[in-house]
């Protein structure tokens, strides 16, 4: 039986055709490890985003060491999704130790300085800023729209830093 | 009037790795201009790693990449404005800057242009029916999910097979939205085929090859689109069309060169790349003014982009070292099969490299540099479709005609 595999290890995507004659079209040795991998264990790397506590920015972007198993990366993206760092976060650091086992940490893969608290007094207006927000007619329209469901309309307005 | 030896219109990775390129071979009078608040480009928001596999032999993530270049322009010191945008180049090398603290006038004695590209938008499609909220370019919901923690979608319908698109499908997939499928107008996919594998068939999202949107329906928020089969013309086939039900409509339907500064400096544009025309230095018609990165032609991936602003960096010292550059006074021309060729004018005298994108999907093609009967060079390749950026360098000979044609067969 003849499989024919898209080679993700580099852009220029070789077709590598795995028959009885062997492994073929690969334009090198990693091609040939991919499809062995792919046919024994599929595994992938995933990168994805985690809220930052007190950040200036509202979001780290981190992605795993290694790749995991492809069944397990949903599982794993709820995991990371789940994570809280406190800012300042530097690239590079370790978000987690061996995420769920699998033998990949999660690393930062940029800065996050801390927000600066410009006084007590802009950040309680901030915080009246967003309750009347919250409130306004228009506020409460999108969170009711049928078409646009409930868990939906409250992402669409989440506030910085906090995750759906 | 400021007046600085080289100044730099972007700091995304073209202007930041030639910036680097020119410090490091010692052209230090250098500026480089930015709009954003940070320098990294379009990069900053694409963080899904594969990036700088051929530089840094690694799966970089966007900012990763950004990040190396960032570090490097502090190390050396090159002056970097952030939060300023330029707003008019002159032909002769004036530029004018809007910055928080009011208008800077420069004088460069070279500039090198690198805007990036946009995205093309659904008023460029013209796509008919309502106008409701819930249609972005992947780019803008990518931005969304990736820098501003706001997530804009739930039941998803992507339009146009581009790699942001298919990026952007896989990332609203781990976000937790469902992408109902992936509509191509035409015969092929035009994003990579690796991008179709890890992003699309890994995560069982279909893709319908020539199919496209043929209306919009919702009132203040989308409910749903439209799609149908087109025909080799590219025309919906009556009895086709399908309703499908979706909050959100992602377009992933090409970039276009960013170059209306550009225009005001006098520099020409290839219809077809919408990109400047340049010879083999990436200098553009007007002297003295560079071009690299996507405002010249889009790039598939970023490595490129850096080593194409490092080989302009090079020719820009070059030229300020000589006061002009050798004349090119070859013309290249797309023949049969071909979409485009850069550079479009080259001097004959050395080598250059030659990059190019086929007009349909090929198998088994042989891609010919010809002077006239003379062929001066020729490649095989197994395979080669648009998506991919195909390049390599020519050895150009003795020309014997100032017209040379790069063809497929
Ligand atoms: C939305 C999107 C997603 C992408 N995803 C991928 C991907 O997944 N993988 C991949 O390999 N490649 C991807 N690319 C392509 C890759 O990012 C590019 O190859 C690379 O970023 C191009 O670099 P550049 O410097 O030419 O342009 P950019 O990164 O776009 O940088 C251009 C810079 O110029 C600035 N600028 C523009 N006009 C002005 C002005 N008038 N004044 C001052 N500054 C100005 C812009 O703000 C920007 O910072 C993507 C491109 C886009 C548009
Ligand atoms: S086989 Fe090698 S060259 Fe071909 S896509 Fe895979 S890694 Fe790239």
């Amino acid at each position: 039986m003849k499989q024919v595999f898209t080679c993700i290890i580099c852009p220029n995507s070789c077709e590598i055709e795995v028959s009885e004659e062997g492994i073929t079209g690969a334009l090198c040795r990693r091609g040939v490890q991919y499809v062995q991998q792919e046919l024994t264990d599929p595994r992938r790397n995933i990168a994805t985003t985690v809220a930052v506590q007190g950040g200036a920015e509202p979001l780290v972007s981190v992605r795993l060491t290694a790749p995991i198993p492809k069944a397990r990366i949903m599982e794993a993206a709820e995991a990371i999704h789940a994570l809280q760092p406190e800012a300042p976060v530097k690239a590079g650091t370790v978000l987690a130790h061996d995420l769920l086992g699998l033998g990949a940490d999660v690393i930062a893969t940029k800065s996050v300085e801390k927000r600066q608290r410009i006084s007590a007094g802009y950040e309680s207006g901030l915080a009246s800023v967003w309750q009347r927000y919250e409130s306004t007619p228009h506020t409460q329209a999108l969170k009711t729209r049928k078409a646009w469901t409930s868990s939906a309309a409250q992402t669409s307005i989440v506030c910085p830093s906090r995750r759906p | 009037m400021r007046e600085v030896d080289v100044l730099i219109v972007g700091g995304g990775p073209a202007g930041l790795s030639a910036a680097v390129a020119l410090y490091e071979q010692g052209v230090k009078d250098i500026l480089v201009v930015e709009r954003e608040a940070q320098l990294g480009g379009i990069l900053k928001q694409c963080i899904h790693d594969g990036f700088g596999l051929t530089r840094f032999q690694q799966a970089l993530s966007g900012p990763e990449y950004a990040q190396i270049f960032i570090d490097r322009v502090r190390e050396l010191g090159i002056p970097c404005l952030t939060n300023a945008a330029v707003l008019e180049i002159t032909p002769d090398k004036k530029v004018t800057i809007v910055t928080p603290e009011g208008l800077l006038e420069y004088r460069a004695r070279a500039i090198l242009l690198a805007m990036g590209c946009r995205e093309r938008t659904r008023g460029a499609l013209a796509i008919p029916g309502e106008r409701p909220a819930g249609v972005f370019t992947a780019g803008v919901a990518q931005s969304y999910i990736n820098l501003y923690n706001r997530m804009p979608a739930r039941e998803v319908v992507i339009l146009g097979s581009g790699d942001i698109g298919l990026i952007m499908a896989r990332r609203l997939t781990l976000e937790g939205a469902h992408v109902k499928g992936v509509y191509e107008i035409l015969p092929y996919p035009s994003g990579l085929a690796r991008n179709i594998q890890q992003c699309l068939n890994d995560y069982d999202i279909p893709l319908h090859l020539g199919h496209t949107v043929i209306d919009i329906h919702g009132d203040a928020r989308l409910t749903g689109v439209t799609v149908a089969k087109v025909d080799d013309q590219r025309r919906p086939i009556p009895g086709t069309e399908e309703y499908i039900p979706c909050d959100t409509l992602i377009l992933s339907v090409g970039l276009i060169p960013e170059n209306e500064l550009s225009r005001g400096a006098g520099v020409m544009l290839n219809p077809r790349t919408q990109g400047a025309v340049v010879d083999e230095y990436g200098q553009t018609s007007a002297p003295g003014i560079f071009a690299a990165g996507n405002v010249l032609h889009v790039h598939d991936v970023v490595d490129e982009v850096s080593a194409e602003a490092e080989r302009q960096a090079a020719a820009i010292r070059k030229y300020l070292e000589q006061g002009a550059l050798p004349e090119a006074g070859v013309t290249l021309r797309a023949g049969q099969g071909v979409h485009h060729v850069v550079p479009q004018h080259i001097t004959g005298a050395d080598e250059f490299l030659l990059s190019l994108r086929v007009a349909t999907p090929l198998r088994n093609t042989k891609i010919t540099v010809r002077d006239g009967d003379r062929i001066v060079a020729q490649k095989t390749y197994r395979r080669a479709v648009p998506a991919e950026m195909i390049h390599f360098m020519v050895k150009p000979g003795t020309p014997q005609t100032h017209e040379w044609e790069v063809s497929v067969e």
